[in-house]
């Protein structure tokens, strides 16, 4: 047996470089949990625990019937992770006809130097989206997000708005309640694995998101559609260039149908190259009403007690205004002796330029602003304008304006302004707010928009003497667009466009049809306008036909008994 | 108190020990019997044994959380499959309840026509008593052995409730207080409604 001992200094070396590791690994013990602890535990926690923010789901919007007009689908978003591309050409030319961008451009985008992720195209349709799965294509996922669509497309878009690519809610109700109806976002801090996934039931902490309120419209989607079709079928008689058509219950300040044309899909919003035409003319555009404010101008006489129906003046030939300008009829005729009612038929410019100076311009204006002229009427609708209204004593008024705003220039008002004013006089001399949305409901419940009354501007009286006076001009002037069995009061106006360059466009007109009905108890306040009609430049023939068709429907459609009906006997079947 | 030498055995122990203190005869008998006696080794496994145990335990719990964990993902994926195909469903439907679908289908594929031309009819409704008497509605029969059954088993049996009268289709307007009723034609159809 070899007696071989372990060389003592052999021992003292490997203990040596023994404890030398156990140092070393102690110092890197002691650097990690003591020195660096702090700083490495949050580097620890922030790969570990993400937080990110939870979209909530935005709610839907439904008409007044409970028809949705706008709800959520997923669509996917196709994205590259460059550094996984097999072939960033040949994948470019795959992906071209699908998402709607050239081979060129997705190169470029592709093979951008520093990029380790691009998005290509969102919202992709369903059909290119399975196209692009079925490709299978190294390096580009597709991922779900939520499209906002609206499944009746262009129906009541400038009342709808809609959604952009960040889903926030523009123009329109999806923009005035897009806090409401858009949700709160929340959080999500979780653990995460190597992919980003969250890891379920691990530690996390989450502050959920809170879903939009489900919005209901005040807006028929039935009215929505016989006002679309019949301002449609008037533009297209008249060539004209376009037109509104708002129609309001008076007696809430609801508004049951708001159309424009032109018009866009909200589906496609990203398309439309010009972005005035998000603009809602209704509430935006401010025109000089012509003949159809001296239903206003009546009123504020007959409310200041200056006139009744049957008071008369004669005009003659013309008037000549402060500053010396000569202001006629229309046409320049002169009508002789005529009652207030005859210049309301008669649609007769100094008739009303008369009855505004009886009123006198305090009391003038002082009207004009009660019935919410020069102010927003706080409609609940994104890009809503004040109109012009000049009132004495500031810049932009002269004493001649005064005359001339009597029948409807020298001023300019919204569609929506003109409609809200003529319904204070079908509902007994209360101006109402109004407002397209009825209700909305969320987790808590559902939350009504009450009917608000602004403020009296006539007495009940004075609302039912114009009323009179109306549907007297509307079965005497207008007898062609007459509804048979009801009566409607009706005014119409042939405004003249004014040019930048002063003055008026010789060859442009704005027809337009304003009232309400059935006379006796006014359910519906309508205003027909129709921008530049080519056929003829006259308000009654422009707006007369989609008018008449538009109070018919609305009749039939909310079951309006008529006044005048034929009279028959009922014979019970046995 | 005497003690030996060595560690005695549980045995010995009862023969060897005598306890002459009173007070530690007393403190003896409250102290539990000793069956066997834990040594160093015998602890050390046992505490090896209780720890393998509480970690298998552990382990098992955590091999169980993640697969609930997996379970709860695809569950929550089939939720949100589920929830994005119910929402395209409920697009679809939007699409074919929108009116103009609706018209395309009544003037194209069923030939049906806008009603244009209507007219309202006041009607003179004629006195209650000179119409016909509304038929009676029979309750159902019941066999004497159906009766019974019921009575004890306390099933009640539906019956076809009276038929109450039809109400009017509400408008959505304030309907107008105009006396002339009813109006014959003045139904109220869907905008978009067509008439052959």
């Amino acid at each position: 047996m070899l007696d071989y001992r372990i060389p003592r200094r052999r021992i003292l070396s490997l203990f040596g470089g023994f404890i030398l590791f156990c140092l070393a690994i102690g110092y890197r013990i002691f650097s990690f949990q003591v020195v660096k602890s702090e700083a490495l535990s949050e580097q620890a926690v922030a790969t570990r625990f993400q937080e990110s923010d939870v979209a909530p789901q935005r709610g839907n919007i439904y008409d007044a019937r409970g028809f949705e007009l706008a709800t959520n689908v997923p669509a996917d978003q196709v994205s590259a992770i460059v550094n996984q591309l097999s072939d960033p050409h040949q994948t470019a030319q795959l992906l071209a006809p699908l998402i709607g961008r050239t081979a060129d451009d997705i190169y470029a985008a592709i093979t951008q130097p520093g990029k380790e992720w691009v998005v290509l195209k969102r919202r992709l349709p369903d059909d290119s989206s399975q196209k692009i799965k079925d490709l299978n294509l190294p390096g580009i996922e597709l991922d779900p997000e939520p499209r906002r669509i609206y499944p009746m497309g262009d129906f009541a878009s400038h009342v709808l708005g809609f959604v952009n690519y960040d889903y926030v809610g523009s123009y329109g109700v999806e923009g005035a309640y897009d806090k409401i109806v858009g949700g709160t976002p929340g959080k999500l801090i979780g653990q995460r694995d190597k992919e980003g996934n969250v890891i379920a039931l691990a530690k996390s902490a989450w502050d959920p998101p809170v879903d939009g309120a489900d919005l209901t419209l005040t807006i028929d989607n039935s009215v929505q559609w016989i006002v679309e079709k019949a301002l449609d079928d008037a533009i297209a008689r008249q060539k004209a260039a376009g037109g509104t058509i708002i129609v309001q219950n008076p007696k809430t300040g609801e508004i049951l149908a708001m159309a424009n044309r032109p018009s866009f899909n909200p589906n496609n919003f990203d398309t439309i190259k010009d972005a005035h035409l998000f603009d809602n003319p209704a509430i935006g555009s401010a025109y000089e009403p012509g003949s159809t404010f001296k239903t206003l101008t009546m009123s504020l006489g007959l409310e200041a007690g200056v006139v009744t129906p049957n008071t008369t003046h004669n005009g003659g030939p013309y008037t000549v205004i402060p500053g010396g300008e000569k202001v006629y009829n229309a046409l320049d005729v002169d009508f002789g002796l005529e009652t207030m009612t005859e210049v309301l038929e008669h649609s007769s410019n100094l008739g009303a330029m008369w009855v505004a100076q009886l009123t006198g311009e305090d009391r003038y204006y002082r009207g004009l602003v009660a019935f919410g002229l020069g102010n927003p009427t706080g409609v609940d609708l994104q890009g809503e304008s004040a109109g012009i209204l000049p009132l004495p004593g500031e810049a932009n008024w002269t004493s001649a304006s005064f005359y001339t705003n009597a029948f409807g220039q020298g001023l300019a008002v919204t569609p929506l302004q003109l409609v809200n004013a003529v319904s204070v006089l079908a509902n007994g001399g209360l101006l109402m707010k109004p407002h397209v949305v009825s209700s909305y409901r969320d987790k808590s419940g559902e939350t009504k928009i009450e009917p608000t009354v602004v403020h009296r501007v006539l007495s009940e009286a004075t609302c039912r003497t114009i009323t009179d006076m109306l549907t007297t001009v509307m079965n005497v002037t207008y007898v062609k667009y007459t509804v048979p069995g009801y009566d409607i009061a009706t005014k119409s106006g042939t405004a003249q466009v004014p040019s930048p360059n002063g003055g008026y466009y010789p060859d442009k007109t704005i027809g337009s049809l304003l009232g309400y009905g059935p006379s006796n108890d006014p359910q519906f306040a309508v205003l027909v306008k129709i921008d530049e009609p080519q056929e003829s430049p006259w308000g009654e023939t422009a707006a007369g036909p989609a008018y008449q068709s538009i109070f018919q429907q609305l009749f039939m459609l909310y079951g309006i008994p008529p006044t005048k009906p034929v009279t028959a006997t009922a014979t019970p079947s046995p | 108190m005497t003690t030996t030498g060595t560690r005695p055995r549980r045995s010995e122990a009862v023969v060897v020990n005598e306890i002459t203190d009173p007070g530690e005869r007393a403190s003896q008998k409250r102290r539990p019997k000793q069956y066997f006696a834990l040594n160093g080794v015998a602890l050390v496994i046992i505490v090896a044994v209780a720890l393998t145990v509480i970690c298998i335990l552990y382990l098992v719990q955590t091999a169980r959380v993640a697969s609930l964990g997996y379970k709860f993902s695809a569950l929550q994926d089939d939720y949100y499959t589920l929830s994005l195909e119910n929402s395209k469903l409920g697009y679809d439907v939007a699409r074919e309840q929108s009116l103009d679908t609706i018209n395309q289908i009544a003037t194209g594929q069923l030939g049906m026509k806008p009603m244009t031309d209507f007219k309202f009819v006041q009607v003179q409704r004629p006195p209650q008593d000179n119409l016909p008497a509304l038929p009676r509605e029979t309750p159902p029969h019941e066999s004497t052995w159906q009766r019974i059954t019921a009575a004890i088993t306390g099933e009640a049996s539906a019956s076809v409730p009276q038929r109450a009268a039809k109400p009017a289709a509400t408008p959505l307007a304030t309907p107008s207080p105009n006396p002339v009723t009813p109006a014959v034609g003045a139904a109220t159809p869907a905008a978009g409604e067509v008439a052959p």
